[in-house]
């Protein structure tokens, strides 16, 4: 699969991140291998294995629906930059 | 040419968990902003989610109850995009392996049985609540609503009208509340929906270009939105001009009364979804499904039917009871502590639910409990009090909380039914209406219907009708004898 310069930076710009043109050509390169190599996976004909069936071996990781209170709650917002009360204040953006 | 409308929709429920989807704070609504947060909610660096075995027991209870094909290992992904109500910037969701696939609702419009067919159910998250401040230029959010546990139910384009769309969502919302999946409070945004609508030549098979309406939380809105944008787009196609139909997303803004293109950047769609890294895949057991199934109650299609059988009302009846759960479950409760079935359903009909609409109250705060109206039945049917007397007392029981006896005694309403008191009277009117006396005397049968009159003005409306009529028969014999 083929990428482009143009592809790393579409994705960097919805990731909000920026890079130079040479990052950028890097990056390109390395998407394209991690691609192919997913390529070759999917080259296996998985039609006949039900995921289902393998679902037995497995374990699920659940808790339980219990409540509990997170008691520091100064801790828990001492990094957001401005508080109305409880609430936290941001500029107005607007969808 | 004649057009059809071709609707879809895809509904938002919370579902009804005492904790959060991955954590441990508290579901409860109407909290102090950012109460209930914690680490991991907030999507704070080093935290892991652990998945809520509830979220997992509803959702197959939804998939159950939708008859739906419960994928018995299903997974988590990440829907990434940057807005500040999703303190993660990615949404815990379900992309290409959700918990639910297919499924229908069978749905009744104007007497015409419909399946309406559901493309899947998966699980997410809930984001937060953001309060956009008048004439400043800040947004205030709070983070309580994030966690929430949510199922989206998606549903094929198989709705043809605006009346099949508002039926299927009402329809869904019984299922879900008799199934106690979620409690579908639209007020309170527990119940969302978003609807998508194109229009189509009559017979053909392929899709049109098709508008999103969001942000809808009552049946009345979504009545409204469909309208007005079924209008709008069939104008279009009547005059040739559909390529102005553009694909958007559209929100409904109620005070506005109309819909508004919602200002989205043409590449805000591209979510990148991948597997969530920090989840393993959920597993159900057959076991599970079983027991889930089983456990499941009646579902509101029964009961309609059993609601028919059982108590002989007429299905407009039943469908205005069983069309919300807490009215039936209180009309079930004042059957069963023994009113007459129809009565029970007149009072609820007639008095409760105009009362409700007056208080503007939802049907699970009826202020008056359903062995309190029984009391009041009963006094009804001993004749201490007319039917009339009975709706005036029911209406001061609805807005004071008092019991039907203190009110009867407070406004002196109880009938007279004791003879000595009532014999008084009548001796007393006979005695000084003479002349009725002949005219019954010589055949005038109006007479008596004169008599009674005069008894119940000096009752002052107190004497009980059927036992006077007896009382002033019997008496007219006497002196004629």
């Amino acid at each position: 699969m083929k990428i482009l310069v143009e592809d790393v930076q579409y994705i960097a710009k919805l990731a909000k991140l920026s890079f130079s043109e040479e990052q950028a050509k890097k990056m390109a390169m390395e998407f394209e291998s991690i691609l192919t190599h997913f390529e070759s996976i999917d080259k296996f004909d998985l039609s006949d294995i039900h995921l289902d069936l393998y679902s037995e071996a497995l374990q699920p990781v659940l808790r339980k629906d219990e409540t509990a209170v997170f008691p520091d709650k100064e801790k828990l917002f001492q990094n957001v930059k401005s508080m109305s009360d409880t609430s936290i204040m941001v500029p107005k953006i607007l969808e | 040419m004649s057009f059809e409308t071709v609707i879809g929709l895809e509904i938002h429920a919370e579902l009804h968990t005492r904790s959060k989807i991955f954590c441990s704070c508290a579901t409860t609504f109407g909290a102090k902003p950012n109460a209930n947060t914690c680490p991991i909610c907030l999507g704070l660096p080093g935290t892991l989610p652990v998945l809520n075995e509830e979220v997992v027991n509803l959702a197959v209870k939804a998939g159950t109850a939708l008859n739906c094909h419960i994928n018995k290992l299903n997974k988590m992904d990440r829907k990434n995009y940057f807005y500040p109500d999703l303190p993660k910037a990615y949404q815990t969701s379900q992309y290409d392996l959700p918990i639910c696939k297919g499924g229908h609702v069978d749905i009744e419009v104007d007497g015409m049985k419909k399946r309406i067919r559901l493309n899947r159910i998966h699980i997410e998250e809930d984001a937060g609540k953001l309060i956009h401040l008048e004439e400043q230029p800040v947004s205030l959010i709070d983070y309580n609503r994030v966690g929430v546990p949510l199922i989206e139910i998606v549903t094929e384009p198989d709705l043809r009208s605006v009346d099949e769309a508002v039926t299927f969502l009402r329809t869904l919302k019984a299922i879900l509340e008799y199934g106690e999946i979620s409690d579908c409070r639209m007020e309170q945004g527990s119940l969302r929906c978003d609807a998508n609508i194109s229009m189509r030549k009559t017979g053909q098979d392929t899709l049109n270009t098709k508008v999103e309406l969001k942000n809808i939380n009552s049946f009345k809105e979504l009545q409204k939105a469909l309208e007005k944008e079924e209008k709008r787009q069939r104008e279009l196609y009547t005059f040739g001009e559909e390529s102005k139909i553009k694909q958007e997303t559209r929100r409904w803004d109620s005070a506005k009364g109309k819909t508004v293109p919602m200002r989205t950047k043409e590449d805000a769609h591209d979510y990148r979804y991948f597997p969530e890294p920090d989840l393993v895949p959920i597993i159900i057991r057959e076991e599970q499904i079983v027991s889930i199934k089983e456990s499941l109650p009646e579902m509101p299609a029964q009961k309609k039917e059993r609601f028919a059988r059982q108590y002989g009302l007429t299905e407009k009846e039943v469908d205005i009871i069983i069309g919300d759960k807490a009215l039936s479950q209180y009309y079930e409760a004042l059957v069963l502590l023994g009113a007459a079935p129809k009565a029970a359903a007149n009072w609820i009909l007639g008095d409760i639910l105009r009362l409700l609409k007056e208080k503007e109250l939802e049907a699970d705060l009826i202020p008056v409990r359903p062995d309190a109206l029984y009391r009041l039945i009963q006094i009804i049917a001993e004749g201490k009090i007319s039917i009339t007397a009975g709706k005036e007392v029911f209406e001061a029981m609805f807005i004071t909380g008092k019991s039907a006896d203190a009110i009867v005694e407070e406004k002196g309403l109880s009938q007279i039914s004791d003879s000595v008191e009532l014999e008084k009277i009548v001796e007393g009117i006979l005695d000084s209406n003479p002349q009725s006396l002949k005219d019954y005397a010589a055949g005038k049968t109006q007479a008596a219907g004169f008599l009674m009159g005069q008894i119940m003005k000096a009752s002052r409306g107190k004497a009980n009708p059927q036992v006077t009529k007896e009382l002033l028969d019997s008496k007219l014999k006497e002196r004629l004898e």
